[in-house]
């Protein structure tokens, strides 16, 4: 499987995005869908609102239109149809009542019809009489009559009140009025009907004023001029007293555009030069009533609808009785007077509607937090679940295999199932040996190779602060290894290879204390698992107990001899080794052409100048030690460095002596160490170079984790056989070749990671006795085909 | 070849109104010892069948030929057979140059489609696209730069010079703004941008397409798991859209400025340099800072992906002297359609 | 570590005889994690063509052909491709994208695949590099490499990133001498990881090295895939 797949293929796809569209997108979606439809309700409600109040307006308005209609004509009524009335009797009643009947008519007319100004007759000889409202006083009235004389005659001017009683009397000069030239008589005459005047002012009583003129004829066939003079002062004031809506304006206009009466009319009037004969809507001031106009020119009578600067207005024209002069009424008025109703409902609506989608939305929001609440618990579900799965597939895998507590057998799957189940990059279990004084690691399992590895030991020198880690038995959770001073010192040793940061230290509690140690590096899930990682620890501390007598039984048997040394390891070799060695001797004493004591002291016998007696191997032990890791040319070139070397060469000089290898040479960043080279084999010699390897790691590790450098370096051990002699002439070396020597070479290659001793398949075969091995697999050597190899975990 | 004259001859056969074909078949039947020469002699064999095709086909023609005498009015159906018999090759050719244009543009719009939609998904820029369209995009900028600098420059030297000396002389000056904004802006440039695009970049892709795919690279790519839709061709596709859009703003720059250059040593304008932008940027309406920038962006795109497609649709028997006219005429076809539908609509 | 669940499984596939160059026959073939199948192929074609059969590029008329328990028919992109990225392949031809240089070109499949740090990426490569005599990872053209440096070039790429299948289109066939000592070492380290190999050859000498660790022998040819029982070192 390849690590940091960016798909992985075996998993159904996760689509997030679908789902965050499902979880938010969904119910946001409905949310701005409700929005929409309650904005569009709203409008379609303020519209329908809207339209269903402009036709009940119309309703309203053409009524009002009629109405007012009904109202002018009424106001115009003294000059039409009573007037026909008063004419009728005074053209059918004898002459000599006529001028009585006309002041009764006018006086009564006076007293009851406020807006009638005046009423004139006159007649073909010059008559002329007037009765006519005083301007000084109220219920007062003037009777004007014209009396004729040379000098162009008098009016005769009595002052009544409006109940008939005389008050005074005067006269006045006339200045040759004659009724018959004014123009309210010729138009009435000509016409032949009832004609009206243009209005005027008058300007003593400032009064705007109509003249509706009546002719007829009397009883002695004289030609009669009725003439009633009505102020449209009061029409403006009943316009002005329309109150249809707010904004209305109302008028009366007549068919040349002129302005008849209009609610200011009044103070224009009292203007000075004010014309009423061009008294025209001037769109400048009012575009409004000058849009209306043209529309009711356009349209004719009605109701219409205008629009200016995007308000829209209501006019009407309305058509008054022929006999008013085919006037015409407008009334004016802002849509919204009557729509204002429906604005504000459409406003309450929206607000109702806001709290709607408010709450929606929280709803929506409600939904959203609660799916991301239920994949979450679905997820932790679903983990818990795998989890399960997992920890009883780890306990059964342990089950089928009993063998596993078996001292003899690899326990390689209580690794494997811990970094299964805590996704731990590297699941290494450790021994405490020699009473606690260090620690063998006895299985390295790295889950993303799938490699096994072992064998390192570590002593309570190299890594003191470790150890008073362990004494304190209890479960340690570290998150940056690299930075506690707890564990620095073994980070620098043993981490760093796989630059791991997280470390959990799970200590193994035997009858005894703590036997051991399970480190989980980097593992994200130590919480969830960890009742699973302290049943690990209890069954790796059954196996560790089950092995603990014959641990014990070594350790007995290694600190009698060598208990003051303070290295029992050593002293049980030489042991073993000299008692190796006798029993080798006792068997085949006289195969051997070097005794085995010759190798111990040195290369005495391999003096150059002596012929060697052979230069054919057939069982070499060869040692290989390859340093890596220091390929960077940056790297610290320190004299420092240069001393260590130095140290660790002393070292080694001193761990060759005491196993007496055969050589050790350094070339570059490879040590080569050789011990057996004889005709005969001698069993003792892959022992002893085994032990030297231990040894020369410890003091290469010790260099490494001095210097703090991020060189690493593997040991392969080889046993078979090789050439050799001396080469070249003063000075001479002695060179040994051949397969085993390569590889050695090839096992030092190949285990690269931080000191591990890697042998082959025959060299395995020598050692297992004497040590304890980690099988690490097959592999394929060239010429040799497929051999397996082992790694060297420690002494047994 | 046995098989399908036999099989001709098996249906004519079953079917009596074509006996006469029959009869034709039959004289031109592939004898059994004709076949063992053949095998003898494959070479041979194959020359025979092509004759016999040949004079099946001609045969075929006075047979029709023969037919027409039967119909009412048979010297114009003979005339009409013949027509349309010499016509065949040339109508074949239409048709099949068109099918081919047509099959392509469809093609690119579909590949479009695609690139557009795969873009949207974040796990396909990975390293790999990442890679391809940073070096195809310093590729074209770096590439087309110069050229577009230097066409940028003549161009202002040419049109730039001429409209403002003309219009001056016309007493049109104050139209020299508006009228560059039309030719140089809005038309020239996505034209000539296109054009450096595609001679230098497009072809090269359709070179490098058509080399993986007679290569049978692409077919490793997909064997290992990468798809050369979204390593290739949709990076390339954006890597183009975005250097044309880069170099169309360098080639209205330049141009501007040269022209302004020349008519500034010649006299003929006074306004400085910033004023003579302003006029030009003034009179641009406000729709041609959507549609100008769109002109580049499309015909980069559709360039990138064009060239990409001719290239990877290449056979085995295809070779460059084929497909790069081929690539060519097909870029220059897609700068027009995008050019002629902006002209057209806008 | 290994799961001993089925790698690659062949059932009953015939491919479409117009969209393959495999003889029409129906196809069966089960490899297991850490199994080594040796088949003896004499046609170029047919085995390039078999070997897209296993990975899924090639239209069945019947039967299925599974990689990881996983259906190559059913599975849609972005999967597809995925899963196509845990094979790793040495081709016969077209293994080279001239317009990028080497290194990019043997790192691809892991830049395309997965997220992995580029140094990661390039320690892998370069140790994998070291391992095939190569002095470290080639950066030229593909043009200017030589062909044993390129069919070391392409043993590193087939290796790199572990993956679970390896198909090998005649890997040893021109340069048994220098390639095939680090081929079989990897390989042997590779089918130890549990990962499948198939691997096509022309000669079937070349694999008496490694003869213990091949599972199957097998024969490819116009009748189909056939077992060829126990390689024989005298061939």
């Amino acid at each position: 499987m390849l690590a940091g797949e960016i798909i992985n293929p075996t998993q159904e796809p996760d689509h997030r995005l679908r789902r965050l569209f499902l979880r938010v997108g969904v119910p946001v979606l409905a949310v701005i869908l409700v929005v929409i439809v309650v904005v569009g309700i709203s409008i379609r409600s303020y519209n329908a609102t809207r339209n269903g109040i402009l036709r009940l307006t119309q309703v309203i308005l053409n009524s009002e239109q009629s109405r007012i209609s009904q109202e002018v004509a009424n106001y115009l009524r003294p000059a039409t149809s009573d007037s026909i009335l008063a004419i009728d009797m005074l053209s059918h009643i004898p002459i000599e009542y006529k001028r009585g009947m006309f002041y009764s008519y006018a006086m009564s007319s006076l007293r009851q019809v406020k807006q009638i100004q005046s009423f004139h007759i006159a007649n073909d000889n010059g008559e002329f009489a007037l009765v006519d409202r005083s301007n000084m006083q109220k219920d007062r009235v003037e009777i004007i009559t014209l009396q004729p004389d040379n000098k162009g005659g008098q009016f005769l001017r009595e002052s009544r009140t409006t109940q008939g009683k005389k008050l005074d009397q005067g006269l006045s000069p006339a200045n040759a009025y004659d009724p018959r030239k004014r123009e309210w008589y010729k138009n009435a005459v000509a016409a032949g009907e009832l004609t009206w005047s243009a209005p005027y002012v008058v300007p003593s009583l400032k009064q705007l004023v109509i003249t509706a003129s009546i002719p007829f004829t009397d009883q002695n066939g004289l030609k009669n001029v009725f003439a009633v003079n009505i102020s449209l002062n009061q029409l403006t004031s009943f316009l002005s007293s329309l109150h249809i809506s707010k904004n209305s304006v109302a008028l009366i206009m007549d068919r040349k555009g002129n302005i008849v009466a209009s609610r200011d009319m009044l103070l224009k009037v009292e203007q000075p030069g004010w014309d009423p004969a061009d008294n025209k809507i001037d769109p400048k001031v009012n575009p409004v009533l000058a849009r209306a106009y043209d529309v009711f020119r356009v349209n004719g009578y009605g109701v219409h609808n205008i629009k200016i600067n995007k308000t829209n207005y209501i006019s009407i024209a309305a058509q008054l009785p022929k006999s008013a002069q085919n006037w015409v009424v407008m009334i004016v008025m802002p849509e919204r007077d009557f729509s204002e109703f429906a604005v504000a409902d459409g406003k309450q609506n929206l607000l109702f509607s806001l709290l709607v989608v408010a709450l929606a939305a929280i709803m929506a929001g409600l939904l959203v937090w609660q799916g991301r609440k239920m994949e979450a618990l679905g997820r932790s579900f679903r983990f818990i679940q795998e989890l399960g799965r997992r920890e009883v597939h780890a306990l059964e895998n342990i089950s089928v295999k009993p063998e596993v507590f078996a001292s003899d057998h690899e326990a390689l799957i209580f690794s494997e199932e811990l970094s299964r189940l805590t996704l731990a990059r590297r699941v290494s279990i450790w021994r405490l040996i020699h009473h606690g004084q260090a620690l063998l690691s006895e299985d390295v399992f790295d889950r993303e190779n799938g490699t096994h590895s072992g064998g390192v030991e570590y002593s309570n020198i190299e890594i003191p602060d470790f150890f008073k880690l362990l004494d304190q038995s209890e479960i340690i959770q570290i998150d940056q290894a690299d930075k506690d001073q707890r564990v620095q010192q073994f980070y620098l040793l043993f981490m760093q290879s796989i630059k791991s940061s997280k470390l959990l230290v799970v200590p193994i509690q035997g009858k005894k204390g703590v036997i051991g140690v399970i480190l989980l590096e980097d593992s994200p899930f130590v919480h969830q698992t960890m009742h699973m990682i302290k049943i690990f620890a209890s069954l790796i501390s059954m196996r560790f107990e089950i092995n603990e007598d014959y641990h014990d039984e070594q350790e007995m048997g290694s600190s009698t001899s060598g208990k003051d040394s303070g290295e029992p390891g050593i002293s049980w070799l030489t042991q073993t080794m000299h008692e190796d060695i006798l029993k080798h001797e006792k068997g085949n004493k006289d195969n051997y052409l070097i005794a085995p004591h010759v190798e111990h002291e040195g290369l005495k016998d391999f003096d150059p100048d002596k012929p060697l007696p052979d230069k054919i191997f057939p069982h070499v032990s060869v040692m290989n030690l390859i340093f890596s890791g220091n390929m960077d040319p940056q790297a610290d070139l320190s004299e420092q460095q240069v001393e260590n070397v130095e140290k660790l060469a002393v070292n080694l000089q001193e761990i060759a002596n005491k196993y007496g290898l055969f050589y050790l040479k350094v070339m570059g960043g490879h040590i080569v160490a050789v011990a057996g080279c004889s005709k005969t084999f001698d069993p003792t010699a892959p022992v002893r170079l085994a032990h030297a390897a231990l040894d020369i790691r410890s003091a290469c590790i010790e260099l490494i984790a001095t210097t703090q450098s991020d060189s690493s370096f593997g040991i392969g051990i080889a046993v078979g056989p090789a050439m050799g002699t001396w080469l070249g002439k003063d000075p001479q070396v002695f060179n040994l070749w051949g397969p085993t020597v390569m590889r050695a070479s090839l096992m030092a290659g190949m285990a690269r990671e931080g000191g591990t001793i890697q042998v082959t398949e025959s060299a395995y075969a020598f050692l297992r006795k004497d040590f304890l091995f980690r099988p690490r697999g097959s592999f394929f050597v060239p010429k040799v085909g497929v051999s397996r190899t082992f790694i060297l975990a420690g002494r047994r | 070849m046995i098989n399908s004259s036999n099989n001709k001859n098996l249906t004519s056969d079953r079917n009596d109104k074509t006996f006469n074909k029959t009869e034709l078949n039959d004289q031109n039947v592939i004898s059994s010892t004709q076949v063992q020469e053949a095998v003898k002699n494959p070479d041979k064999f194959v020359e025979l069948v092509n004759r016999q095709e040949a004079e099946l086909n001609q045969n075929y023609l006075s047979w029709r030929l023969k037919q027409a005498d039967k119909a009412s009015f048979p010297f114009f159906k003979k005339m009409e057979i013949i027509v349309v018999w010499s016509f065949l090759s040339f109508i074949h050719f239409i048709g099949k140059s068109v099918r081919s244009y047509c099959g392509f543009l469809l093609d690119v719009l579909g590949a479009s489609y695609g690139v557009i939609i795969e873009s949207f998904f974040l796990y396909n820029w990975r390293r790999t696209t990442r890679y391809e369209f940073v070096r195809i995009l310093g590729q074209s900028l770096g590439g087309g730069l110069f050229s577009t600098v230097f066409t940028a420059s003549l161009t202002g030297l040419a049109v730039v010079s001429q409209a403002v000396y003309w219009l001056g002389l016309t007493g049109l000056s104050k139209m020299t703004a508006p009228i560059l904004v039309t030719v140089i802006l809005r038309e020239l440039s996505p034209i000539f941008v296109g054009m450096i695009l595609l001679g230098r970049n497009g072809i090269l892709s359709v070179a490098e397409c058509s080399l993986l795919a007679t290569g049978g690279q692409l077919r490793t790519y997909n064997s290992i798991g990468i798809d050369p839709f979204v390593t290739i061709v949709l990076p390339r596709a954006w890597a183009f859209t975005v250097s044309s859009f880069a170099l169309g703003m360098i080639f209205g720059t330049v141009s501007l400025f040269t022209g302004y250059l020349v008519t500034f040593i010649l006299g003929s304008i006074k306004t400085s340099i910033w004023s003579f932008y302003s006029d030009i940027l003034f009179s641009m309406a406000a729709w041609d800072y959507v549609t100008i920038p769109l002109k580049f962006l499309i015909s980069g795109f559709l360039i990138g992906i064009g060239s990409c497609i001719t290239g990877m649709n290449a056979k085995e028997y295809d070779d460059p002297s084929t497909l790069l006219p081929k690539g060519f005429t097909r870029g220059i076809m897609l700068i027009m359609v995008v050019n002629v539908l902006f002209t057209l609509d806008f | 570590m290994i799961e001993r669940t089925t790698l690659l499984e062949i059932q009953d596939a015939m491919p479409l005889f117009e969209e393959s160059n495999l003889p029409p026959c129906t196809f069966n073939l089960k490899v297991m994690p850490g199994d080594c199948i040796i088949i003896e192929c004499r046609d170029t074609v047919t085995s390039s063509a078999f070997a897209d059969l296993c990975s899924g590029m090639i239209p069945l008329e019947t039967g299925a052909v599974y990689f990881n328990n996983l259906d190559w028919g059913k599975l849609k992109e972005p999967r597809l491709s995925a899963l196509r990225g845990r094979i790793g392949r040495i081709t016969q031809k077209g293994s080279w994208i001239d317009m990028y240089p080497m290194s990019i070109n043997i790192l691809l499949p892991l830049l395309h695949h997965t997220k992995l740090d580029l140094k990661d990426i390039t320690s892998e490569a370069m140790e994998l590099c070291y391992d095939f005599d190569l002095p470290g990872i080639p950066i030229d053209s593909p043009r200017h490499l030589s062909s044993i440096d390129l069919a070391r070039a392409a043993c590193v790429r087939a290796f790199l990133g572990q993956p679970d299948l390896l198909l090998f289109e005649y890997p040893l066939e021109n340069y048994a001498a220098e390639l095939s000592v680090p081929f079989m070492t990897m390989l042997n380290n590779a089918q130890n990881r549990g990962a499948g190999i198939i691997c096509f050859t022309r000669q079937l000498s070349i694999w008496s090295n490694y003869r213990q660790n091949v599972t199957q022998w097998m024969n490819l040819q116009e009748r189909g895939l056939t077992v060829s029982g126990s390689y024989n070192v005298d061939v």
